[in-house]
This record gives C-alpha cells, sequence and structure tokens, in this order.
C-alpha cells in the first residue's frame, strides 16, 4: 500500500486540524509530511517492483483492492471527527478571514473537500473496484443495508412507544406499512440500478455453496439468539414461581418483537457471510 | 503436513491466445468471479469443472491442478 502526494496531503492536513486547529497544525503538517514522502517512496518502490514481475497478470482488476476503500473509510472518518469538534465547526470558520492561521485552514479545508471528492470517484472508477465486485456482491450489501435501515427504523420506534405490552400499536403498524414499501421500492431500485434491464446471472456452483454455508451459519446464529429468547423465558417463569409477587419480565409482544429481532439478525448473518466468503474465498 | 489444490488456470490462458477470464467463465458456463476465485486458489472447483476445465485446454486433468504442500 502506498499513498498519492495527494493523499498525503490530505490524511495529514486532515488529521492535524483535527489534533490542534491551531498554528500548531502548520508545523504538525509540515513535519508529518515530510517523514510520510520519505517512507512513502520506500513503499512505493516495493509496490512496483513486485507488480511488474507478474508477467502473467492478465486482468488487473481480478485482485480485490482494498486499498481505497480503507483510505477513504479513514479520510471520511477524519471528516466526522472534524465536524464533531465544535471548536473548528464554529469558532474557527466564523474568523476565517481574521488571521492568517486560520485562513490556512479554511484553505486545507477546502483543498480537502477536491481531494475527498476525488478519492470518492476513484473509489467508484471503474478501471479501480468495479471489476472487483460482481454485481451479485453489489446486490448482497444493497440488501443488507436496506435490511439495517429497515431494522434500525423499527425498532427505533418500537422502543420510542411507551407501552411495550400491545403487540399492534396504531404507530407501529403505520411503521410496518412504510417499512415494507420501502423495502419493496429499495429493491427494486436496487436491482435497477445493479442489472439495469438485463437479466440477472444464473448462479453457478460456487455461488450455490457460498450461498449453503452462508445459511448453515445463519441457522446457527438462528439458533443461539433463539436459545437466548428460550433461556430468558426459562429464568424469568422459574423466578415468578419462586417469588410469587413478581411478574413474567417478558411480555408477549415483547417475545415477538425479540423473535423478530431474531429473525432479522439471523437473516442480516446470512447475507454478511456470503460477503465474506465472495471476499475472502471460499 | 497440510496440502491444497492448485492450478495453472492463469498460465493456460496465457498460452492459449490470452484468453480473458470472461471469456473463459463464458466456456465453462460460469461467472468470472469464479474463474478469478479458482486462478487465485480461493475456489477449489467440482470435479465435473476441473474436467471441463482440462478439456477446454486440451490438457491432462493433473496438468490443469496439482496437490501440493503448502509453503
Amino acid at each position: 500500500m502506498y499513498f498519492s502526494k495527494a493523499e498525503i496531503i490530505t490524511f495529514v492536513s486532515l488529521l492535524s486540524i483535527l489534533i490542534s486547529g491551531q498554528i500548531a497544525s502548520v508545523f504538525v503538517f509540515i513535519g508529518c509530511a515530510i517523514y510520510l514522502f520519505k517512507f512513502n517512496n520506500k513503499m512505493r518502490y516495493r509496490y512496483f517492483t513486485n507488480e511488474t514481475s507478474d508477467a502473467m497478470l492478465l486482468e488487473a482488476g481480478s485482485r480485490f483492492e482494498w486499498q481505497p476503500i480503507a483510505k477513504l473509510l479513514t479520510i471520511l472518518s477524519l471528516w466526522a471527527l472534524i465536524w464533531y469538534r465544535v471548536d473548528i465547526r464554529k469558532t474557527d470558520t466564523e474568523s476565517i478571514l481574521i488571521n492568517f492561521v486560520e485562513f490556512w485552514v479554511f484553505l486545507v479545508i477546502f483543498a480537502n473537500i477536491l481531494f475527498t471528492t476525488n478519492i470518492v470517484y476513484k473509489l467508484f472508477d471503474s478501471s479501480v473496484n468495479s471489476d472487483a465486485f460482481s454485481k451479485r456482491e453489489i446486490m448482497l450489501a444493497g440488501s443488507l443495508l436496506i435490511d439495517i435501515i429497515a431494522g434500525i427504523y423499527y425498532f427505533y420506534h418500537w422502543l420510542s412507544i411507551g407501552d411495550h405490552s400491545v403487540l399492534l400499536d396504531k404507530n407501529m403498524v403505520s411503521v410496518v406499512i412504510f417499512i415494507a414499501i420501502f423495502s419493496a421500492i429499495g429493491a427494486a431500485a436496487l436491482s435497477l440500478l445493479v442489472y439495469g434491464k438485463a437479466a440477472q446471472t444464473a448462479k453457478d456452483e460456487r455461488d450455490l455453496q457460498i450461498e449453503v454455508k452462508a445459511y448453515k451459519i445463519g441457522f446457527f446464529a438462528l439458533t443461539i439468539l433463539l436459545a437466548l429468547i428460550i433461556g430468558q423465558l426459562i429464568m424469568d417463569e422459574m423466578a415468578a414461581s419462586l417469588w410469587a409477587d413478581r411478574a413474567l419480565a417478558l411480555n408477549l409482544a415483547e417475545i415477538a418483537n425479540y423473535l423478530l429481532l431474531a429473525i432479522m439478525l439471523a437473516w442480516g448473518v446470512v447475507s454478511a457471510a456470503q460477503l465474506f466468503y465472495y471476499r475472502r474465498g471460499y | 503436513m497440510a496440502k491444497q489444490i492448485s492450478n495453472n488456470i492463469r498460465k493456460l490462458r496465457f498460452e492459449h491466445d490470452e484468453m480473458t477470464q470472461a471469456a473463459l467463465a463464458e466456456a465453462l458456463g460460469v461467472t468470472r468471479q469464479t474463474v478469478a476465485a479458482m486462478e487465485g486458489n480461493k475456489y477449489p472447483p467440482s470435479l465435473e469443472l476441473a474436467f471441463k476445465l482440462a478439456d477446454l485446454f486440451d490438457e491432462d486433468i493433473s496438468d490443469v491442478f496439482e496437490y501440493n504442500e503448502i509453503n
């Protein structure tokens, strides 16, 4: 793994803003940049030496390129951290033209917006990653994301209603209807985006074997989750029989929702396991 | 000592007019990702697919696949 000059400037400057946001960031930036440039040259040399020795490499895209993703995630995390630093967000940007340091910070932020955009572009550029991710993997990741959003939305609303003993709360019915519509539209849009009008490619033996393995893991996950719920119910009943004044801790609505959560998690595990085996290899 | 199945698919592709992974995948009736996984020793193919491969390259199956100790 090696970094381009633009990436080094992005990393170091974002870090320096995050660390100090003041005049020290200028010195941190210069010092780190010099060090990283020297280190980077060694890594770049090694990287290219290894690559050119492989004359049989007909399709460069056949290998998973994780570096752009790692770099992008790091940069996005730094952006998020900077955003949550109130002093940077409010104080520094308000008085941006007052002195040189703050103007410098502004310039660096502006440059970083450009660099981050460039890295996002590279991530989705066909020469870097589209060949490495199959359409099936993108579909899997997309549906996993839809499931996670739907799950969070559902349980957020369920936890926010006051009475957890009602199985069919009026608000929850509308939430469930919304989730059903969202999931259906999401799945259709995802399929249209990934496959377009072309038919979905048939599963070959590797797809089927990965599917079998993923379902096996999903089954184990579901078994463990159900065992936990049943264990909780048994403990509750034992406690209730031992102490007459103690009522059962879980009501029917809660049990139903725990079961729903277990099923959703198990499905999530199946999708995640499939993605994992597609990436790491069967 | 642990052993693993390795293969010469990439070399054979190269020798067969620099056949692409996509072209090989189409000839075998699998996805390109499966060919890439086989080449990278990340997926051991079924016996049927292994024979198909050997047939396609007009080689003996032992010339395509090897069962070696892991270095």
